[in-house]
């Protein structure tokens, strides 16, 4: 009996941890571009969609070899971000962050039409790294895909961690996040530290992208959900902190890993969502407590 | 003193007369140009009409942007389809009904998000719109499902329902031009004013007095009882509801009606609605292109014209024509 108590814990313990990586690096994405910009990022799901999307088409049907196929992927998610950032920032200081955010939305179902119109509205996946068999662990099973997302998503978001730490462009990076005016003073290049950001946190989604599609699979609609899951987690840990993202999205995986495991797959956003109003209203600075933004500047839609 | 100066004086007068004569005109298109295929889309747009005005008053003298009309529209239309279809209620009544649980639900809700602004406020309400729709999906003994709902009685009262299109447009513009009057003379009352005095600036409103956290939510629950309507008229018309009928598709092209016509203006939501159906009805024949279409369009107001394409071109028109007279 304590052995099936075991099992499902450690059932619980893999998938938590696997759909938790997926969300992490949407959400660290979503943290990193709101540090550079104070915008929430709607397409962010799409940097997901779009490197899934071509791995699958690249590797998968095409045939090419998967080292060429990632790194065609990253290159597309690359130009799609900086494009993102030239959107999004081009008349920054004219629109509102909700004028923002709208044209973010714009971005998202636009790249979702684009996407269906270069490939379909089908779902998309391509064969795993190391093959479909399962590793066993008492009577759980993980397939070995499983080990590869949680695997890179840690490499990723450790990198990133020691990146905005260590390296003289991170630092430089969380100062614009902090203080503008004062990093301009200081002689650090603002708009190429924004479009920094915007790579970064596309490089994340595209990791995200790649290593998922095998066990999730994709289409062109899929992001919008992922990108909501993001900034959930990422509201959650606290807007802006990027332990807070990791903390949020695993936190959000669980839930929902539990949910399917002991009631109904059905239902598995509904905890979710009601967690993230819970949090909005009770802890708006989150779990970690990220930047405060107290929404008083820039958030009329009535002017410019 | 002339008519239009009484009119200007007292912003009901000017209001009542200005809608009275835009709904003359109404009626009067189907005697002009007869009855034909175009009337469906004209009611389509009266229906369209109602959560972008619930939208244009939150957004307008609000300030605030909800992503929750879509799923208040589903509400009301799930609602009212249910009370007639399933209990047998007259679809008058049943839209009536519907409405007491749309205002509060908005309320219950309301109460909640409202503390958020920004794009907190825009996510809260994403997040409720999307266990509205779970919900639809999931509660399949009373809405179906997937499949939603068929059989919605018409709209009528005591034997009279409505059959033809003609009819319907007979019945459903008149009452969007009565809430489209309600509207404008909220915007212009001591409530719009103490909301827009809200919207400039909270702490000095509320130190005078006035209980800003009540306003906002009435406006709320009164911007989300429009989507209500419209959403119980949109069922009692097409005759079937699905889960697409208030998803966040829909709600993401009723910020386009805004983007178009004004964020904080009720004349503008009803000019945008008209250009989106017209765009739907003719341009937008794949499901993909309009995506693409509707996504970059958004993009490019929005860049070009923060406030809404309508009232960007009126300022474009009005420096053009100060350019000039200089």
């Amino acid at each position: 009996m304590s052995s099936m108590i075991l099992v499902d814990l450690i059932q619980i313990v893999m998938t938590t941890l696997t759909v938790g990586s997926m969300y992490a690096l949407v959400a660290v994405g979503v943290s990193l571009i709101y540090n550079a910009t104070g915008v929430i990022n709607f397409a962010q799901g799409e940097f997901v969609m779009l490197s899934g999307m071509t791995v699958a088409s690249l590797y998968g049907t095409l045939g090419w070899p998967l080292p060429a196929a990632v790194a065609a992927a990253l290159v597309v998610v690359v130009l799609y971000a900086a494009l993102l950032m030239a959107i999004t920032s081009a008349f920054a200081a004219r629109i509102s962050l909700i004028g923002v955010l709208i044209i973010t939305i714009g971005a998202s179902i636009a790249t979702q039409g684009a996407a269906a119109r270069i490939w379909d509205s089908d779902t998309h996946r391509f064969p795993p790294f190391s093959g479909d068999d399962p590793i066993r662990i008492l009577d759980a099973t993980i397939t070995p895909q499983a080990l590869w997302i949680i695997g890179v998503s840690a490499i990723c978001i450790a990198g990133l961690i020691w990146f905005m730490r260590s390296t003289i462009t991170g630092k430089a990076m969380r100062a614009c996040a902090l203080d503008k005016a004062a990093a301009t003073m200081v002689g650090i290049p603002v708009r190429t530290t924004i479009l920094l950001s915007f790579v970064l946190s596309g490089l994340l989604g595209a990791a995200g992208g790649i290593v998922t599609t095998p066990l999730t699979t994709i289409d062109a609609n899929g992001g919008m959900l992922l990108a909501i899951k993001g900034f959930t987690a990422a509201m959650l840990g606290g807007m802006g902190s990027i332990p807070g993202a990791l903390l949020g999205a695993l936190l959000i995986a669980l839930v929902e890993t539990t949910t399917v495991t002991f009631a109904s797959g059905a239902y598995k956003e509904l905890p979710t969502f009601t967690i993230i109003i819970l949090v909005l209203l009770l802890l708006p600075r989150g779990l970690v407590g990220g930047r405060h933004e107290t929404g008083l500047h820039h958030d009329d839609l009535t002017r410019t | 003193m002339s008519v239009v100066a009484t009119l200007n004086k007292n912003p009901v007068r000017r209001n009542t007369a200005q809608v009275g004569l835009f709904l003359i005109a109404m009626l009067l298109v189907p005697v002009v140009f007869g009855t034909g295929y175009y009337l469906n889309m004209m009611i389509f747009i009266a229906i369209l009409a109602l959560p972008a005005l619930g939208l244009s008053l939150l957004s307008g003298l609000a300030g605030q942007l909800a992503i929750s009309h879509g799923a208040f529209f589903a509400i009301g239309a799930y609602g009212s389809a249910i009370l007639s279809a399933r209990a047998g209620l007259s679809p008058v009544l049943s839209t009536l009904l519907a409405q007491i649980l749309v205002a509060v639900i908005a309320a219950g809700i309301g109460a909640v998000v409202l503390r958020l602004r920004s794009h907190y406020l825009a996510i809260a309400t994403l997040s409720f719109a999307i266990i509205v729709e779970l919900v639809i999906e999931e509660w399949r003994g009373m809405t179906g499902g997937m499949q939603g709902m068929l059989g919605i009685p018409p709209m009528g009262l005591f034997g009279y329902e409505a059959s033809s299109d003609v009819q319907f447009y007979y019945v459903y513009w008149p009452i969007t031009a009565l809430m489209l009057l309600f509207a404008l003379n909220l915007a212009s009352s001591r409530i719009g004013r103490a909301l827009r005095a809200i919207r400039e600036g909270e702490p000095i409103v509320s130190s005078l007095g006035i209980h800003t956290a009540g306003y906002k939510t009435g406006i709320y629950v009164v911007s989300s009882v429009f989507a209500g309507i419209g959403g119980a008229l949109y069922a009692h018309f097409v005759g079937f509801v699905t889960p697409a009928t208030g998803s966040i598709m829909f709600a993401i092209e009723i910020i386009m009606v805004l983007a178009l016509g004004g964020f904080d203006r009720l004349w503008g939501a009803l000019i945008g609605v008209a250009l989106i159906t017209l765009l739907n009805e003719y341009a937008l024949g794949f499901a993909d292109y309009k995506k693409i279409i509707l996504g970059v369009t958004l993009i490019a107001v929005m860049l070009v014209f923060p406030r809404g394409l309508l009232p960007g071109l009126i300022d474009l028109a009005r420096h053009r024509r100060i350019a000039r007279a200089a």
